[in-house]
């Protein structure tokens, strides 16, 4: 009994009810939610706001907001392009992936380096050093739209997981070979947080810096690591997103944070830090991804969505924090 | 221990070196202007020029104001530029609802001044929003205007369908675009008052006090017998009027309204109050330190659109690196006087 009360109490029940309920409604409107294709297509386009929403989720429970992940990821996936480009790169994808997260690394390491050593809002931090990736990108690079990917990645592009074809909607479906990638990094970073001394450390400093400095976790280690493992992903997403689109387009995850940070919270994970879970994580995505693709099967027209995603969001955050403000006073009644 | 003793930050070395900042400001804006007099002579200090600057900076400028009153009550308000081409939106389909070709100038006039009340109206109904969100369900104040934004922009965009609205009427451009006497441009006057509105609610009046004083601790304020709710609500409304107005100045600048126009005023106008000397976490700022700040800003940028083989994308890269040295000096400047 006490754990169905627990269930009801948690931000995910809320989401996965949610899902489950926008489902229902969209295949009994159109009858063509439950096919392969769309279910593919959704798998799919979770690939990139879910990669994304991870690295959010370990800013967000070190009691962070990271925000300058779509032009960091953008910046190391140009710059790996252009310089596989220019030695006319015909070796390893894998060399792709490791040069672009190493890009990545980079730029997370610099934000780390700032927030460790002055304790800023990140926010503010990451609002700058998104700026200066952006000024970096258009102004220095000159970026523009790279159609003709180095041959290797456009090979795996081509590669495909599961193919199928539905007989309901006449329509043929994949799954990417990159889905691969997302599916290990979202079992990595599950590890990282449940069974490692780091991801506890993580969590202890999101819950309370002061306390977690006082039981001997390295404060300081611990930030460095959560910036450059943030940035490390991003640096993944930017290659994973080349693969997928079979192009290389800078302006491809513009307007992108707004997206992934709402689905983070709407997942249950708390923006104070010190909480959330993956499947959080995951549900959240699933629910933007599913508004996302479906707002047109449904016969609404597009520029509806972003009144939507702001509905999502205040009403997530609101329900989160309606939650532990009644928490905490049922513990002052107790 | 000492050592985080140190960091602390106290409220008399903040005003303290606010004083040093203001002064430091105000060299800054001075040398500015010189070097870029110099360099650019016959572009820069041409009177065409000039008055360009004192037609851009009032936008941007009033959203900086909005998210100083917000910062200086602890938290922050990105949903400013939301609101900004929320009440554009609104008031040119008013205004192309209501006005008539026929009509003569004091109909038009009438008609505006409704228009101007209920725009104020709603920019202070949404800051209203963001103001309950934050003090009365308790989101951080960050993702409640981070989710603000995106409602506010999505309403704009169902109202637009997506295009921008145009044919507003002439009389309004012609109002919005012209000049006090002759020689002082509107949005300049309206920026002036704005501006002196807000010194004198900082500096004269109790929720000013009350403001600050919530801003340096939750706690001593609700110890003190404030309502701290209906501070932090008042704050935002502030922010929420003065981003009004600053839509109403962009839609008569730019003669049409967008629902994602000036989507980087938001990092331009927390550049602005950081460099202007509000501290991040709440509590302490000055108006002036944030018009000369605006100011700053405004030379810096006229300066570099004076060459043209410098790309207009090189200036997001300054601001993002001028914001990140400015709060490590300020960092350094604060530690020297707690030594």
């Amino acid at each position: 009994m006490d754990k169905v009360k627990k269930i009801y109490t948690r931000n995910e029940f809320y989401t996965a009810a949610l899902i489950l309920v926008l489902a229902v409604f969209i295949e009994l409107r159109s009858g063509l939610f439950f096919t392969s294709n769309n279910i593919l297509d959704i798998l799919r386009a979770m690939i990139v706001p879910g990669m994304l929403g991870l690295s959010e989720y370990i800013v967000m429970v070190s009691g962070g907001c990271d925000v300058s992940f779509p032009y960091s990821a953008a910046l190391s996936m140009y710059s790996t392009i252009i310089l596989l480009k220019a030695v006319d790169f015909m070796g390893n994808v894998m060399i792709a992936f490791l040069l672009s997260c190493l890009f990545g690394i980079v730029i997370g390491m610099v934000n780390g380096l700032i927030i460790m050593r002055y304790r800023f809002p990140v926010l503010i931090v990451t609002l700058a050093t998104c700026s200066i990736c952006q000024g970096i990108l258009f102004g220095i690079l000159n970026a523009h739209e790279i159609p003709a990917i180095p041959q290797p990645i456009q090979s795996l592009a081509k590669s495909m997981l599961i193919r199928t074809y539905s007989e309901k909607a006449q329509m043929a479906g994949s799954l990417p070979l990159v889905f691969l990638v997302f599916f290990i990094l979202t079992a990595a970073v599950w590890f990282l947080m449940r069974r490692t001394a780091m991801g506890r450390s993580i969590f202890a400093v999101g819950g309370d810096v002061g306390s977690a400095e006082r039981i001997g976790i390295k404060v300081n280690y611990v930030y460095m690591f959560i910036y450059g493992f943030a940035g490390f992903i991003a640096g993944l997403t930017g290659m994973t997103r080349v693969v997928l689109m079979d192009t290389c387009h800078p302006n491809t995850f513009s307007g992108m944070d707004m997206t992934v940070i709402a689905a983070v919270i709407l997942g249950g994970t708390k923006v104070t830090g010190g909480s959330g879970s993956i499947t959080g994580v995951m549900l959240g995505t699933l629910l933007f991804v599913i508004v996302n693709n479906s707002l047109q099967l449904m016969g609404i027209p597009n520029y509806w969505q972003k009144f939507f995603l702001g509905v999502l969001i205040v009403l997530g955050t609101g329900i989160a924090a309606f939650q532990v403000s009644r928490k905490r006073k049922k513990g002052k009644a107790g | 221990m000492i050592k985080q003793f140190k960091q602390m930050p106290v409220a008399g070395n903040w005003a303290c070196s606010a004083r040093d900042s203001v002064k430091r400001q105000l060299l800054l804006v001075v040398v500015l202007f010189a070097v870029m007099s110099i360099l650019k002579p016959s572009l820069f200090l041409t009177s065409s020029n000039l008055n360009a600057m004192a037609y851009q900076f009032p936008e941007y400028g009033l959203i900086a104001l909005g998210v100083m009153f917000a910062m200086i009550a602890g938290g922050i308000d990105l949903s400013l530029i939301g609101i900004a081409n929320l009440t554009a939106i609104l008031m040119a389909k008013l205004l192309i609802l209501w006005t008539r070709e026929e009509m003569s100038g004091i109909q038009n006039i009438g008609i505006f001044f409704i228009c101007f009340l209920l725009c104020m109206m709603i920019g202070a109904v949404c800051g209203m929003l963001n103001g309950c969100l934050i003090s009365g369900l308790k989101i951080p104040a960050m993702l409640a205007t981070l989710g603000s934004l995106q409602l506010f922009s999505g309403i704009g965009m169902i109202i637009t369908k997506g295009k921008a609205i145009t044919g507003v009427p002439e009389a309004y451009v012609r109002m919005g675009t012209g000049k006090l006497f002759g020689f002082l441009p509107v949005p300049l006057v309206i920026y002036m008052a704005a501006v002196f509105a807000c010194y004198y609610i900082m500096s004269r009046s109790t929720f000013g006090m009350r403001l600050k004083l919530m801003g340096t601790s939750q706690k001593a304020a609700l110890f003190a017998g404030q309502n701290n709710k209906r501070t932090t609500v008042k704050a935002h409304m502030a922010g929420g009027i003065l981003a009004s107005f600053s839509g109403l100045i962009m839609l008569a600048r730019m003669n049409s309204a967008r629902p994602d126009f000036g989507s980087s005023y938001t990092m331009q106008s927390i550049l602005i109050v950081v460099l202007g000397g509000v501290d991040p976490a709440g509590g302490f700022g000055t108006v002036r330190g944030v018009v000369l700040a605006t100011l700053i800003l405004q030379c810096f940028s006229s300066g570099l659109n004076m060459f043209p083989t410098i790309s207009p994308y090189l200036k997001q890269l300054a601001w993002g690196l001028t914001l990140l040295v400015v709060m490590i000096m300020n960092f350094y400047s604060r530690q020297r006087k707690a030594e």
